[in-house]
């Protein structure tokens, strides 16, 4: 059954918070990005299992944030990373310390890291030779017990052509020592919400692909697509508090949090899949028959919708209440049949654009970043999806 | 055009040579009478660079530290100067499979053998060798259960005699080759490549013998490795004859794409259990 | 062939000179304040006008004007004006006369969202093709914001 984890990174507190006493999710995706090797190592055992851990080599020669904390980090180890002098022995050095950190800290896999590459032509012979090789030589000769995932980095154009995602399927289910893949995939330049249907159905066929050859997928720094995304049956979805946890980025890893530009602040709404601008609360909440039946319920809701709530970026009720909500939403669509899962998901869609459609009759324009544009785009996905495994 | 290996200085050193097979001079097998082993195989060959010569002898090392019944023993193997070499193996008495087609028609009894021929391979696989060229013909069925012949050295052996007709292609026979081996992937070449071989030969089982791919059964005007090429199989003819678990199997085996087959042999050989111990 | 407004900002000093506020509301003796490209509201509004006055029972009354100025491209102009609507009592499109046929075409959608139109011509003629009616904004957390940056300049 598919999990639930949080994709920690900035104020990861109150992602950590949420998870122990609300129980939202079944655990953490940890970012040493933003927790340091000691935090880490001193974080309470059971919360460890309960989490996987991301290397975050993504640019291996990055010095942002807590990355410095990690002796097994490339440009830690290697005292100033370069791909041309990344050796053998550096690698293997690389491998060891941060396989045994791994598995020291108990989590619940083993991590394979990743580079991020943008070229599809030569992307299966560089990860192999900076970090898949030399990581899976340790796992091995190690014989560590915890399942291994290969974690992946892949652009629109490594997922739409139909010849690179063979290459990579062949590449994956070809290594022996993998239990499954930890995938991360970056669009640029993209909207908040996705609106590339062959994008998405590329992305369900490359899931379905290594879901039928029995291998585990996380999926990791998702937005609300992790919805229709459940079709397919990924073991581990996440969501993430800020807007760079829930698409991925390397802005994180280029630059320091206080460079990038503090976000809108918005709330979660289940009913339309989406994140909306907290100033269209006022005008949804007079158009709709029951408001307070409409905006998810949670106890961060009350103190948000008191008059004067200063919303901004730094408070933490709009990120928890997302928690809360979607936690439940992810639970209620599990909880029905996988047969029936399919067709409960297009309803939840169908739904999300009756209500925009209701909202667009009454006058209500939203701007695009809140706007349903992208769940018409879901569904069409969907459909042709279905199309695709009803004709195999 | 090829010279074929020169063999006389070889077979005059042993009793009773005789002839078992020719194929176009660059790989020559006989049986001879062996003052040590017996009745045995005498292969001759040739090899083209040094690089050849150490793949030969690697795969000579790794079979005879298998030490297994479903491959013949080799007895020695020997450099003769710069550019032949030959083997002494272990004589298999009884027929090919395309022979004995047959005798294996019901499903029961063509999953019994591709359980054997699975347990054989991965003994091969476990050592990181892919035999690339399984055939019926390079199957003998023996008393004792069915023995795979001409590992790798055929591969070795056909390399360097191959015509510019199937250069586009990696050393394989093309009928029982893999769309990768067939497009000459080298990178995407692995265990699983193996694998469509089988599922070819699981197809002819239940087949009675024609190839699944043949184009007088799928009605088309291509050949049997155009038709591999194109995933074009007869599908829907195995599909109504079949019971859904074994077409299930052969399906997968006959993936279009590695990642589309089976990942592991274990879940192969844990379907088929089920299927052979289900009806007995 | 129709001239039209070179830029933006041609079109906004234009419609600005031309406008007639006595359209919405007596505003006379009131206190008027004018803003370009404010941040921190809902969207930055190319220009906002407020008028303000403290009652003889002191209370204090404050009306926004938002507008939203665009050569050609109405939906993206509507999208923006609506969001002004957040902070503002009226909030309008202003278009190029030369290219607001498409606009005119749908004026359906700015009257169901209250968003005025107006469309403007290199002769400084001004057609109100649609008066929105009174609307109190509708994010009272914004409102609230723009009241207090007001406050001082319209109120005593």
């Amino acid at each position: 059954m598919t999990q639930l984890f949080h994709q920690l990174g900035h104020r990861y507190k109150w992602n950590i918070e949420s998870f122990s006493t609300e129980n939202t999710g079944n655990g953490l995706i940890i970012a040493p990005r933003y927790m340091s090797y000691d935090y880490v190592n001193s974080m309470n055992r059971q919360l460890k299992r309960n989490s996987i851990f991301d290397p975050q080599f993504y640019l291996p020669n990055s010095d942002r944030g807590y990355l410095q904390t990690y002796p097994f980090f490339p440009n830690v180890l290697a005292e100033g990373f370069s791909t041309a002098e990344w050796n053998v022995e550096l690698a293997k050095q690389s491998a060891e310390d941060c396989l045994a950190f791994q598995n020291d800290c108990d989590f619940q896999y083993i991590v394979i890291p990743t580079r991020y590459h943008s070229t599809p032509s030569d992307f299966i012979e560089l990860q192999t030779n900076l970090f898949v090789e030399p990581f899976l030589n340790v796992y091995s000769s190690k014989r560590y017990d915890k399942p291994c995932l290969l974690q992946l980095i892949l652009t629109d154009n490594m997922l739409k052509d139909e010849q690179n995602r063979n290459d990579l399927l062949n590449w994956i289910t070809g290594l022996e020592n993998i239990a499954g893949v930890y995938l991360i995939y970056y669009l640029s330049p993209r909207h908040k919400q996705i609106d590339d249907i062959d994008f998405l159905i590329s992305v369900m066929l490359f899931i379905r692909a290594l879901k039928v050859a029995k291998m585990t997928i996380v999926l990791g720094y998702l937005n609300t697509e992790s919805i229709p995304l459940l079709v397919c049956d990924p073991d581990i979805v996440t969501m993430g508090s800020y807007e760079n946890l829930r698409m991925f980025s390397l802005r994180s890893f280029q630059e320091a949090e206080s460079e990038q530009r503090g976000p809108n602040a918005r709330i979660y709404v289940s009913k339309l899949l989406q994140w909306i601008d907290h100033q269209y609360i006022g005008i949804i909440s007079k158009k709709v028959e029951d408001p307070k039946g409409f905006f998810d319920d949670t106890e961060y809701r009350v103190a948000m919708f008191q008059p004067t709530y200063n919303w901004h970026f730094s408070k933490s009720e709009p990120y928890k209440h997302y928690f809360v909500s979607f936690a439940r939403e992810f639970e209620r669509l599990l909880s029905c049949n996988a047969s029936n899962r399919f067709s409960t998901i297009q309803d939840e869609c169908r739904k999300a654009i009756q209500y925009y459609e209701y909202f667009d009759k009454n006058g209500i324009i939203f701007e695009q970043d809140s706007s349903g544009r992208h769940i018409s785009y879901w569904l069409t996905a969907l459909n042709q999806y279905k199309k695709i495994l009803e004709s195999e | 055009m090829t010279i074929p290996v020169k063999v006389d200085d070889v077979i005059c050193k042993f009793e009773n040579p005789t002839l078992l097979s020719d194929k176009g001079g660059q790989k020559i097998v006989y049986t001879i009478q062996h003052p040590e082993f017996g009745r045995c195989v005498l292969k001759i060959g040739h090899y083209g660079s040094m690089t050849t010569l150490e793949r030969i002898k690697r795969e000579v090392s790794i079979l005879s530290s298998l030490k297994s019944d479903y491959f013949p023993t080799n007895f020695d193997f020997q450099v003769l100067d710069q550019s032949r070499f030959f083997i002494i193996e272990e004589l298999i008495n009884g027929h090919t499979l395309d022979k004995v087609f047959r005798q294996f028609s019901s499903e029961q009894e063509s999953c019994k053998l591709l359980n054997e021929l699975l347990s054989a391979v991965s003994q091969l696989w476990a050592q990181k060798v892919i035999h690339r060229d399984l055939k019926p013909e390079n199957i003998i069925i023996a008393n004792g259960g069915p023995r795979i012949l001409d590992l790798g050295i055929a591969r070795v052996l056909d390399e360097t005699s191959l015509t510019c007709s199937l250069a586009p292609f990696g050393p394989c026979t093309p009928n029982y080759a893999s769309p990768e081996q067939l497009q000459n992937r080298k990178k995407s070449i692995d265990h699983r490549t193996d694998q469509f071989s089988l599922g070819i030969i699981l197809g002819q089982l239940l087949l009675d013998g024609t190839h699944p791919f043949c184009p007088s059964l799928l009605g088309n005007g291509s050949s049997i490795p155009e038709n591999i090429n194109a995933n074009i199989w007869a599908k829907d003819i195995l599909k109504t004859k079949l019971s859904e678990p074994v077409f299930y199997i052969l399906q997968r085996m006959l993936g279009h794409e590695p990642y589309q087959r089976f990942r592991k042999v274990d879940e192969i050989r844990d379907k088929l259990n089920i299927i052979i111990l289900g009806e007995s | 062939m129709n001239k039209c407004f070179p830029t933006e900002r041609d079109l906004t000093e234009t419609a600005l000179k031309s406008f007639d506020f006595s359209n919405f509301f007596e505003y006379s003796g009131w206190n008027r304040w004018e803003g370009r490209e404010i941040e921190g509201l809902f969207g930055i509004p190319d220009v906002v006008i407020a008028f303000g006055k403290t009652t003889v029972l002191g209370k204090r009354i404050l009306r926004t004007l938002a507008f939203e100025m665009k050569l050609r491209n109405w939906q993206r102009a509507l999208i923006q004006a609506y969001r002004y609507a957040a902070f503002s009592h009226y909030s309008f499109v202003v278009l190029d006369e030369a290219f607001s046929a498409p606009a005119l075409n749908n004026i359906d959608r700015f009257q169901k969202s209250n968003i005025g139109l107006i469309t403007v011509n290199v002769n400084s003629n001004i057609t109100c093709h649609y008066k929105p009616k009174f609307s109190r904004p509708y994010s009272p957390y914004t409102y609230r914001n723009l009241f207090s940056v007001l406050k001082p300049k319209l109120f005593d």
